[in-house]
C-alpha cells in the first residue's frame, strides 16, 4: 500500500533544515559515544580494575553525562532549525553564521573529548580550569569551550529572534519559544563560575542542571512536541498552543522554586526544605498534562499519521516524561523521604528513564520527522521497516538498566541509610547486599539490550528511503 | 494573513487537483472515485508575502466498518465531505511582531539573568579572602602537610579506632568476607606477616599501606594492640622490629 509521493516542486527544504540534520547526523553520533562510555561504567561496577589506571570511572562517567547533554540538546536545538523556517515560511535570518558555528562548535567538541580521554587532569590551577576540566559532573567544560558555548547560544538566540521578527506574523509557539530559549541560554552561564566555596558552587550550578531539564528544556520539548503533532497528526495551532500555554504555566510555576529540593542538604538556608518539597511536589502536573493531550490529541485520530514511527516516539515521549521525571521524581522529591534516599543510586535510576523519556524520546521524534522529508520523493507513509525493534529494545533496555539502580538504590536508602543510619559498616552492608551486588550484572546485560536497540535505529535511518525501489508500489 | 493561493494535492499527483483563490478555502472531498485504504492531501498555502506554508493529511477511505478519518474528520470518509485547507488561525488578522516585545525585552532578560548570576558568583568568591583560585592554592597546600604527630605515647588502642576500626570493627571481628576478622585470626601468629602487612598494605585489595602514616613507634604500638586485643594472645612488637621491615 506503500505510496510514494512526488513532493510538489516548488518546495525543497530551507537551508535551515539542512543544517537540522547535520545537528541530527552529530547527535546520533555522540549518542553512540554516550553508549560506549555507559558500558564501560556499567562494566567498571562489575569489574572495577578494568581500565582503572586509563579510563577511571569518574572521567569516564563524565563523558557518559555530558556526551548526553550535548548531543540532547544539540538534537533539540536541531529541532528549533527544522520547524522555524517552517512556522516563519521563510529561511532563517544568519543562517551562514548558523552554519560556521556549527562547525566550530563540533570540532570543539572533538578536542574537548580528546583532552578527556588523554589529558584527564590538571594540577588544579587556572590553567586546569581554562584548558582541561572544571571537575563537574555535568555541564563539564573547560572554559574556553563554555565561550564557544556561549557564542553559540547567542547565535542560536540571534537566529530565532531575527527570523521572527522577519516573519510574517508571530504565532503563540514563536513567542513562548524565544522567551524559554533566553533563559535557556542565560542560565547556562551560572554553571561557569568557579567558587571555592563549595554551598555557592552547587547553589548556581543547579540553576543549568535543574532549572535546564525541569523547566527550560521541558518547556522547549512542549514548543517541538507542539510542532511535531500539528505535523503528525494535524492538529489544530488553537488546541496546541492553549494545552503549550497551560503546560508552559505549570512549568515554570512548579519547577523554578522546585529547584529547592537539590537544596535540602548543600549548606542552603533551611526555608528551601519547606520550599523545595511543596513546589516539586507539584512538578508532575504538567507531565500529566502533556501525557492527556498527547493521548487525546493521537487517540482523536485513531493513530492515523503521516509518520507512525515519529507518533510512537511520541507518545513514547509523553508517558516516558511522566514515569521517568514525574514518578521517579516525585518518588524522591519529598524531604522526608530524600533525606534517605539523597545521592544514592535511586537518582541514577530516575536520570535514565527522565532524560530518556523526556529528551530521548523528542529528539528521536523530530529525527523521524526530518528523515521523511530529508530525500525526495517525499516518503508516506514513511518507509521504515525496524523502527519498532528500535524502539522497543531500547524502550525494554533503558527499563532494565534503571529499574537495576532502583533496586541497588533502594538497598542503599533503606540499608545503609534507614536501618543501619549511614555509618561506614552499614555502607559496607549495603554494597555487599545481593540486592546491590547482583543489580551490577542485569544492568550490564541491559545495557547491551539498549545497544542492540540503538544500532537497529542506527541501521534504520541509514536505510529509510533506499530500500524503496524494491518495494514501492 | 493574505493568503494569495492554496494548491491542493492528492496522493502523488504532480499536478494539484484543486487551486483555491479566497476564502473559506474549502474543498469537497468525494470518496467515490478513490480506492478504500490511506489517501494523502498536501496543502500548500502561498500568501501574499510569497512565504509559502505546507500541511500534510492522511485520511482513510472505507466503504464499512469502523474505520478513521486521520487528520480530516473523525468518521471515516463514506460520503462526500468539505474539507477546510487553512487551520483558522492562519487566516485571523496576524499581528506582525513587535520589535520591544519580542527582540528587546528578550535580550534585556537574558542580561539580567546572566549578570545575576555572576552578581552572585562574585558574591561567593570573594566570601574568602584573596579569591577563589588563591584560597584553592592554599587548601592545596594544607593538604600536602603531612598531619601533625598526635603528642603523647603511641596509644595501639586508639590509633585502632582511629585508622582500622572502619574495616576491622571495633570489636576486631571485621565483615567477612570483604574485610577479614583480626580477633581470633591465626596469619596474626607471624609478626612479620601483620608487620609488612600494616606498613605496606595488601595491593589489589581494600588493606591500604600505612608506612608514611604510622612511624616505627605508633606502627608497633597498632600491631601490638591487635595481637592482644579481644582474646588475642601472639604477643607484642617493638619498634626495631618495624623498623626491619620498612
Ligand atoms: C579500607 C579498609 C581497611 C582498613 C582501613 C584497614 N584494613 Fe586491614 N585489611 C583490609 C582488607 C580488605 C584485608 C584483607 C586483604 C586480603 O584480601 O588479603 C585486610 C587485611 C589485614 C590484615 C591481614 C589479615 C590476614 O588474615 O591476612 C591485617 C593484619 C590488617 N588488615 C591489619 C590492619 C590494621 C592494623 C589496620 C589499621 C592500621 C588496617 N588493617 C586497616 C581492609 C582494611
Ligand atoms: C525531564 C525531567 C527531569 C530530568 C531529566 C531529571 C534528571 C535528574 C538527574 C540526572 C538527577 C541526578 C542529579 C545528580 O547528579 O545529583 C536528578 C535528581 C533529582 N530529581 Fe530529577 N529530573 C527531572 C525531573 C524531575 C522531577 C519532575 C522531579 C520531582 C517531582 C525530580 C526530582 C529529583 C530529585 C528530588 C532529585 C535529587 C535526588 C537526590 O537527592 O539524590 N526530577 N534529576
Ligand atoms: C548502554 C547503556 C547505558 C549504561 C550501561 C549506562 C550506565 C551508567 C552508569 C554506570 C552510570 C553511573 C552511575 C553512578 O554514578 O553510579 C550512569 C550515569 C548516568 N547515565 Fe547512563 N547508562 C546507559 C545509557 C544511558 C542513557 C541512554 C541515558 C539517558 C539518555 C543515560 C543517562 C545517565 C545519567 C543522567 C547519568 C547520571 C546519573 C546521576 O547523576 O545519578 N545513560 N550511566
Ligand atoms: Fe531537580
Amino acid at each position: 500500500m506503500a505510496t510514494s509521493f512526488a513532493r510538489p516542486k516548488a518546495q525543497e527544504l530551507f537551508e535551515s533544515q539542512k543544517l537540522a540534520l547535520a545537528y541530527f547526523a552529530v547527535a546520533i553520533v555522540l549518542f553512540g559515544a554516550q553508549l560506549i562510555f555507559g558500558l564501560i561504567a556499567a562494566y567498571q561496577y562489575i569489574n572495577p580494575d578494568f581500565l582503572l589506571d586509563k579510563l577511571p570511572f569518574m572521567t569516564n562517567r563524565t563523558l557518559h553525562v555530558n556526551a548526553m547533554i550535548v548531543w540532547l540538546l544539540v538534537g533539540l536545538m536541531g529541532g528549533v532549525y527544522w520547524f522555524l523556517p517552517l512556522e516563519t515560511g521563510r529561511e532563517v535570518v544568519g543562517i551562514k553564521l548558523a552554519k560556521f558555528i556549527w562547525w566550530v562548535i563540533v570540532a570543539g567538541v572533538g578536542v574537548v573529548v580528546l583532552v578527556y580521554l588523554f589529558v584527564q587532569i590538571g594540577p588544579g590551577n587556572a590553567l586546569t580550569l581554562w584548558f582541561i576540566n572544571e571537575g563537574r559532573e555535568y555541564i563539564e567544560a573547560p572554559r574556553w569551550a563554555d565561550l564557544a558555548i556561549v557564542a553559540w547560544v547567542a547565535i542560536f538566540l540571534y537566529n530565532v529572534i531575527a527570523t521572527t521578527l522577519a516573519a510574517r506574523r508571530i504565532t503563540g509557539l514563536l513567542g513562548v519559544l524565544i522567551f524559554d530559549l533566553v533563559a535557556l541560554g542565560a542560565l547556562y552561564t551560572a554553571g561557569m563560575h568557579y567558587t571555592v566555596n563549595v554551598t555557592m558552587d552547587q547553589y548556581l550550578w543547579w540553576w543549568v542542571v535543574h532549572l535546564w531539564v525541569e523547566a527550560t528544556w521541558e518547556v522547549l520539548v512542549g514548543v517541538l512536541m507542539g510542532w511535531s503533532l500539528m505535523y503528525l497528526l494535524g492538529t489544530p495551532r488553537k488546541l496546541i498552543e492553549t494545552w503549550l500555554f497551560l503546560e508552559v504555566a505549570l512549568v515554570f510555576g512548579t519547577g523554578i522554586l522546585g529547584l529547592g529540593h537539590h537544596y535540602f542538604w548543600i549548606g542552603t538556608p533551611e526555608y528551601w526544605i519547606g520550599l523545595g518539597g511543596f513546589f516539586s511536589a507539584l512538578e508532575p502536573l504538567p507531565l500529566v498534562a502533556m501525557v492527556v493531550h498527547a493521548l487525546y490529541d493521537a487517540g482523536a485520530h485513531r493513530l492515523h499519521t503521516v509518520n507512525r514511527p515519529a507518533l510512537f516516539w511520541a507518545i513514547a515521549q509523553a508517558f516516558g516524561n511522566f514515569i521517568g521525571a514525574g514518578v521517579w521524581g516525585f518518588m524522591q522529591t519529598l524531604p522526608q523521604i530524600n533525606m534517605y534516599s539523597h545521592g544514592t543510586q535511586l537518582a541514577a535510576a530516575h536520570g535514565h528513564l527522565a532524560f530518556f523519556g523526556a529528551y530521548v524520546g523528542t529528539v528521536m521524534t523530530l529525527i523521524y520527522i526530518a528523515v521523511q522529508n530529508a530525500r525526495r520523493p517525499v516518503m508516506i507513509p514513511l518507509d521504515s521497516r525496524y523502527w519498532g525493534w528500535a524502539l522497543a529494545l531500547m524502550v525494554l533496555g533503558i527499563v532494565g538498566i534503571a529499574g537495576s539502580f532502583t533496586i541497588s538504590g533502594f538497598s542503599q536508602t533503606m540499608i545503609e541509610r534507614a536501618e543501619l543510619g549511614s555509618t561506614w559498616s552499614a555502607f559496607i552492608q549495603s554494597y555487599t547486599h545481593p540486592w546491590y551486588t547482583h543489580t551490577l550484572g542485569w544492568r550490564y546485560l541491559f545495557a547491551w539490550i539498549f545497544v542492540a536497540g540503538y544500532l537497529v535505529l542506527v541501521y534504520d535511518l541509514l536505510t529509510i528511503g533506499k530500500r524503496r525501489e524494491g518495494h514501492a508500489a | 494573513m493574505d493568503v494569495a493561493r492554496v494548491e491542493v494535492f492528492l496522493d502523488n499527483q504532480d499536478e494539484p487537483f484543486a487551486v483555491l483563490e479566497k476564502p473559506p478555502f474549502t474543498i469537497e472531498l468525494d470518496p467515490s472515485g478513490l480506492a478504500q485504504g490511506t489517501h494523502y492531501l498536501i496543502a500548500v498555502v502561498h500568501y501574499a508575502d510569497g512565504s509559502v506554508d505546507r500541511h500534510e493529511y492522511v485520511f482513510e477511505v472505507a466503504r464499512r466498518g469502523p474505520v478513521y478519518a486521520g487528520h480530516i474528520a473523525r468518521a471515516p470518509i463514506m460520503a462526500p465531505i468539505e474539507v477546510r485547507v487553512v487551520d483558522s488561525v492562519e487566516l485571523e488578522a496576524p499581528a506582525r511582531p513587535d520589535f520591544f516585545r519580542y527582540a528587546l525585552l528578550p535580550v534585556l532578560l537574558f542580561l539580567i539573568f546572566v549578570g545575576t548570576a555572576t552578581w552572585l558568583a562574585y558574591y561567593g568568591e570573594h566570601a574568602i579572602p584573596g579569591g577563589a583560585l588563591a584560597a584553592a592554592g592554599q587548601v592545596q597546600a594544607k593538604a600536602e602537610k603531612p598531619t601533625p604527630a598526635t603528642p603523647g605515647l603511641a596509644d595501639g588502642k586508639a590509633l585502632y579506632q582511629q585508622l582500622c576500626a572502619s574495616c576491622h570493627q571495633p570489636d576486631g571481628r571485621g565483615m567477612p568476607p570483604s574485610f577479614p576478622a583480626l580477633a581470633g585470626n591465626e596469619n596474626l601468629k607471624d609478626a612479620e606477616y601483620v608487620i609488612k602487612t600494616v606498613l605496606h598494605g595488601k595491593p589489589g585489595t581494600a588493606m591500604p599501606p600505612f608506612a608514611a602514616q604510622l612511624d616505627d613507634q605508633k606502627a608497633a604500638a597498632v600491631v601490638s594492640y591487635i595481637r592482644t586485643a579481644w582474646g588475642n594472645d601472639f604477643g607484642s612488637v617493638t619498634p626495631e622490629e618495624v623498623a626491619r621491615s620498612r
